[in-house]
């Protein structure tokens, strides 16, 4: 299956959901708790029982602001919440509080890398058209085994939590730009600390509008919706099959119908949920029971001033900074947890490319085996650097530290009390070395005469059998210092 | 001339899924022809101009902190409810797929 649309141009905006990371929900002072038992984090306003009244949350609204800041976007003053009215289990009130007319910020934009010229690396703009605050709906379970074949549970935890909405133009051209602006806008959201943006979680979730048209013309296609995306690798296959499913339509002669559309990961097609017959007629009109929200240029500016630095910015200071490469600093900024922890170890150790070896082989190697999240273990930083620093100070060596990363990662400790009761401290008692140099030249005449006669190479053999023969526990510099001393007899 | 149709009428009540006998609808009809000659004295004012009214009362954003309270008894969430399984409603079987977000 192509990526791209063959002779069609691809032509896909997303519409994308974050959950704002506040302890309560948009309108009411429910507490936001996931994986709660249904409706044990709800509150009258949730169930919209009679006479409740929404009230916003001041936090929301800063992370909405500090969120449409980092992407760019015009924050205005003055914004509206508007009520979207449709009719579903999981919507207690008949209606959703959203913004429409005027919502909280227009424009803006979002960088996703690309490919330029002869391949080498470069960055694409994708523009955003709006961003808007709303509040999230209950969850509607269908579960015949709890509720019969007749019936729908519904949970209301999730009602009235808040979320902005991020609105794309068309302006992305494949599949894997679709996940690649998903990544981004992720990264974003963590580095801001605006939401977990947490795909599993529902933190995140995005519908992906799809057209085609012939390359060259300016007109838009009719457009399809992939709703109810939940993962990086659902969105770009779902994608994939939808420009399939509408290049052989147009191959054939034959016309896009818009409509709705959910992807089947097992089937790996896409199949209609419904057609928009007419447009849809959600009637929002202004809420009368919210006044519409003023920002003081004041407070824009201040959230301006405090946003913090995004992967991208942390990354270049990585490389000019400290000398890392891009490869490494794109690495070490692929989460808020990452990047803190290596600037945290490498502030510490006061050698970077050091910390950042460590932490790109040891360190992710110790996570993936232990399918952990950086975010999750105990390791600190600064124990990361102690064990880098004892083994430059030549206390333990490369061997014995590699080996306790693993148990750092997950169990945490003190890298020097670890290395003291494990026997993992370096062997640099010159007695018990001689005799292990002097050991190794007496087994191998024939690698010391090679060396003699002018393969010097030859002293990383003897070194490693010398390593072997101390268990890995000699303090490489001190075997290195005697062998030579040896050898030059 | 007729500024609204039956169609239309009908339409406003599927949205708000509200069904109408015949009879309904004509008074229905009726009716919002009634409100839209009022609505067509509003219209001969100049408002070019005039921001439009998003509420009428003109005050500071009223918000509140971030403070969680403690969740509602969710036996008594689910009290006034026809019919429950613990604490989830049990509503009839949604046939339409869609949903919102």
């Amino acid at each position: 299956m192509s990526a791209s649309g063959g002779e069609f141009e691809v032509v896909i905006g997303l519409e994308v959901h974050a959950h704002l990371r506040t302890k309560s929900k948009l309108f009411s002072p429910a507490p936001i708790l996931y994986g709660a038992e249904p409706n044990h984090s709800v509150h009258p306003v949730c169930l919209a029982l009679p006479g409740v009244l929404p009230v916003l949350n001041e936090h929301a609204v800063e992370l909405a602001i500090r969120a449409a800041l980092a992407m760019n976007c015009e924050v205005h003053q003055r914004s509206i919440f508007a009520r979207k009215n449709y009719f579903y289990p999981d919507l207690p009130k008949g209606y959703q509080i959203s913004q429409y007319e005027e919502p909280l910020a227009t424009g803006g934009w979002v960088d996703i890398p690309t490919q330029g010229a002869g391949g080498a690396a470069s960055k694409k703009r994708v523009r955003l058209t709006r961003i808007h605050m709303e509040e999230d709906a209950g969850k509607s379970i269908h579960d015949d085994a709890i509720a019969g074949a007749d019936a729908t549970l519904v949970d209301l935890n999730r009602a009235g939590v808040p979320l902005i909405e991020i609105v794309s133009e068309p302006d992305i051209r494949s599949a894997e730009e679709a996940t690649d602006y998903l990544r981004a806008i992720r990264s974003i959201l963590r580095f801001t600390d605006v939401s977990d943006a947490d795909m599993e979680k529902g933190h995140l979730r995005c519908d992906v509008n799809v057209s085609l048209r012939p390359h060259g013309s300016d007109e838009y296609g009719t457009r399809t919706e992939l709703k109810n995306l939940n993962s990086f690798r659902f969105i770009e296959d779902a994608v994939r099959a939808e420009i399939e499913r509408q290049s052989e339509t147009l191959r054939a002669g034959g016309a896009v119908r818009q409509c709705t559309l959910a992807y089947d990961p097992q089937s790996g097609r896409t199949s209609v949920l419904r057609i928009k017959e007419d447009a849809d007629d959600y009637r929002y009109f202004p809420d009368p029971d919210l006044i519409p929200m003023l920002l003081a240029p004041e407070q824009i500016e201040r959230v301006r001033s405090e946003v913090p630095e995004l992967a991208e910015q942390r990354a270049e200071r990585f490389q000019h900074e400290w000398g890392l490469s891009e490869q490494d600093a794109i690495q070490l900024t692929a989460s808020p947890a990452i990047a803190n922890f290596f600037q945290a170890a490498a502030d510490r150790h006061g050698a970077p490319q050091t910390v950042a070896n460590w932490i790109l082989r040891d360190v992710m190697q110790a996570l993936k085996e232990l399918e952990m999240a950086l975010d999750d273990s105990p390791f600190s930083p600064e124990a990361l650097a102690q064990l880098i620093s004892m083994v430059d100070e030549g206390k333990t060596t490369v061997k014995s530290a590699r080996g306790l990363i693993a148990e750092l990662v997950e169990s945490g400790g003190d890298p020097e009390s670890l290395i003291a009761e494990r026997g993992l401290a370096a062997v640099s008692d010159a007695g018990v070395l001689e005799r292990a140099v002097a050991e190794v030249l007496a087994e191998n005449p024939e690698n010391v005469e090679l060396f003699h006669s002018g393969e010097k190479k030859v002293v990383n053999f003897l070194m490693g059998q010398v390593m072997r023969k101390t268990q890995g526990k000699a303090d490489p510099a001190a075997v290195r210092e005697i062998l030579a001393r040896e050898l030059g007899k | 001339m007729a500024r609204i149709s039956r169609a239309e009428v009908e339409r406003v009540a599927s949205l708000a899924r509200l069904s109408l006998s015949d009879e309904e609808g004509d008074r229905l009809v009726r009716e919002f022809e009634s409100f839209l000659g009022y609505i067509d004295t509003l219209q001969e004012i100049d408002t070019a101009g005039v921001v439009p009214t998003a509420h009428p009362i003109s005050l500071p954003t009223p918000t509140r902190p971030d403070e969680p309270e403690v969740a509602m008894d969710p036996d008594s969430a689910v009290a006034n409810a026809p019919e429950a399984v613990a604490s989830a409603f049990l509503v009839p079987k949604v046939i339409d797929t869609e949903a919102e977000g």
